[in-house]
C-alpha cells in the first residue's frame, strides 16, 4: 500500500540536516507497513543540500542497504529543488528513485 | 574609568572596519559612540556589535551604545537590533535584524525568511533568492553544528536595489573557529588561511562522517548556477583570512593574511543579480 508524506505540511522551505534526521524518522514511523513511499514536494520553495542529503539521500541508501524494505519516489520536486535532491543522491553514489 | 570608542561616520559602511575586542581586561563600563554614523550600515557591521555588546554584558559589564544622530540612519540601526536593549520592530523589509541563534529550528526561520525578504515585492530575483536560502542553511547550519558556544550563533541580512539587486548577509560564531575544526582530520593544514580554503571544498570536513563536508562548496555552487552577476564571500577564522569570488561562473579563492586574529568564524557574503 503507497503512503505520501507531504514536506509542504511541515514548513515551505527546508534548511538544516537535523530537520531531516526529524522528518526522516518521522516519515519512517508515519509510514507504517507502506511498500510505496511518496516523498512529496509540492509548494517547497527551497531545501538545502544538508537537508536533501540528510533525508532523501540517507533514505534511499538505508533502502539500497537493505535496512527498510520499501519503495521510494519523489514528486512534485520544482526544478531548484530537484536539482538539489539530484546531487545528494549523486555525491553518494545512489541512483535516482523515480521522480514523479 | 570607561572604556570609551567613537566611530565615525562612515564605521558602518563595510564590515571590516574598527575593532571591537572580546577582551576580558576591559574596564567594567564600556562605551560605543555611534552619533557620527550615517548610512549605509553592513549587516557584518551589525552583527560584530551585537555580538561585542552581548559578550560584554553577559560578562556583567556596563556597554552603552549611543545611537546615530542622523534620523535615517538611527531608524535602520534599531531595526537591525544592534543593541536588543533598544532595538525597535521595523516594517522595513528590505532587512533581517541581527538575530541570535541556538537552535536548528531558528535557523529554518531565518533562512525562510532571508528569501522571503528577497522575493517579497521583487520580481525576477528567484536565482538570488535561491542563493541566499542556500548560504542561510548551509553557513548558519555549520555556525550552530559546528561553532558550539554559549552566546549561540548570529546572523543578519540586508537587501540593497540601487544601483543592482544585491543582498549581503552576515554570519558569525564564537566556536573553535574553521582551521582549529579542520585540522581535526587533517592536522596538515597548520596555516589558518589555507585551512579556511581547503575547508570550502567539497567532502572536506573536520569530523569523521563521510558524506559531511558539503556546506561551503554547496554555497558557492548555488551562486555558480543561479547565474548571478556576482558573488563575494569573506571568511575571517583564527588567524586566517579566505576569500571567494564567483564572476560569470568562474570561481577564484585568495588567501590573505588576517590584520589580527579573531576567535570564532565570521563571514560575510554579497551577493548581486544580474
Amino acid at each position: 500500500m503507497p503512503y505520501r508524506y507531504a514536506l509542504a505540511e511541515q514548513a515551505r522551505t527546508l534548511a538544516t540536516r537535523p530537520l531531516g534526521e526529524e522528518l526522516r524518522k518521522d516519515l519512517l514511523q508515519k509510514a507504517g507497513n507502506a511498500d510505496v513511499v511518496e516523498l512529496d514536494f509540492s509548494e517547497i520553495l527551497s531545501t538545502s543540500h544538508s537537508f536533501a542529503d540528510e533525508f532523501v539521500a540517507c533514505l534511499v541508501e538505508e533502502v539500497k542497504a537493505g535496512d527498510i524494505d520499501i519503495e521510494i519516489c519523489v514528486s512534485g520536486a520544482c526544478r531548484d529543488v530537484e536539482r538539489v535532491i539530484l546531487k545528494a543522491l549523486e555525491r553518494r553514489g545512489l541512483e535516482t528513485p523515480v521522480l514523479a | 574609568m570607561a572604556w570609551i570608542k567613537e566611530l565615525g561616520q562612515r564605521a558602518a559602511a563595510e564590515g571590516w572596519k574598527d575593532d571591537f575586542p572580546l577582551a576580558h581586561d576591559l574596564p567594567d563600563s564600556i562605551e560605543i559612540d555611534c552619533s557620527r554614523l550615517e548610512l549605509p550600515i553592513h549587516p557584518m557591521f551589525a552583527v560584530r556589535l551585537r555580538v561585542f555588546t552581548d559578550w560584554h554584558r553577559e560578562k556583567g559589564r556596563d556597554v552603552l551604545v549611543r545611537p546615530p544622530s542622523d534620523p535615517s540612519a538611527r531608524q535602520t540601526f534599531e531595526g537591525m537590533g544592534i543593541d536588543p536593549e533598544n532595538a525597535m520592530a521595523d516594517e522595513d523589509d528590505t532587512i533581517m535584524p541581527v538575530t541570535r541563534l541556538n537552535e536548528f529550528l531558528e535557523v529554518e526561520e531565518v533562512a525562510g525568511k532571508t528569501q522571503q525578504i528577497l522575493e517579497y515585492q521583487l520580481t525576477d530575483v528567484s536565482p538570488l533568492g535561491h542563493a541566499a536560502f542556500m548560504a542561510m542553511s548551509e553557513l548558519c547550519g555549520n555556525a550552530i553544528d559546528h561553532g558550539r558556544n554559549a552566546l549561540g550563533a548570529y546572523a543578519a541580512v540586508r537587501r540593497v536595489t540601487e544601483p543592482r539587486r544585491q543582498v549581503s548577509i552576515a554570519i558569525s560564531d564564537l566556536g573553535m573557529g574553521v582551521p582549529e575544526h579542520i585540522r581535526q582530520r587533517y592536522p596538515e593544514w597548520s596555516e589558518d588561511g589555507w585551512a579556511i580554503a581547503h575547508a570550502t571544498n567539497e567532502n572536506v570536513s573536520g569530523t569523521s562522517e563521510p558524506h559531511r563536508g558539503i556546506g561551503f562548496s554547496a554555497v558557492i555552487e548555488a551562486a555558480l548556477t543561479s547565474s548571478l552577476h556576482a558573488a563575494r564571500m569573506d571568511i575571517l577564522s583564527a588567524s586566517g583570512f579566505c576569500r571567494i569570488q564567483t564572476v560569470q561562473e568562474n570561481r577564484k579563492t585568495e588567501v590573505l593574511p588576517a590584520t589580527r586574529f579573531r576567535r570564532g568564524t565570521w563571514i560575510t557574503y554579497d551577493l548581486v543579480s544580474v
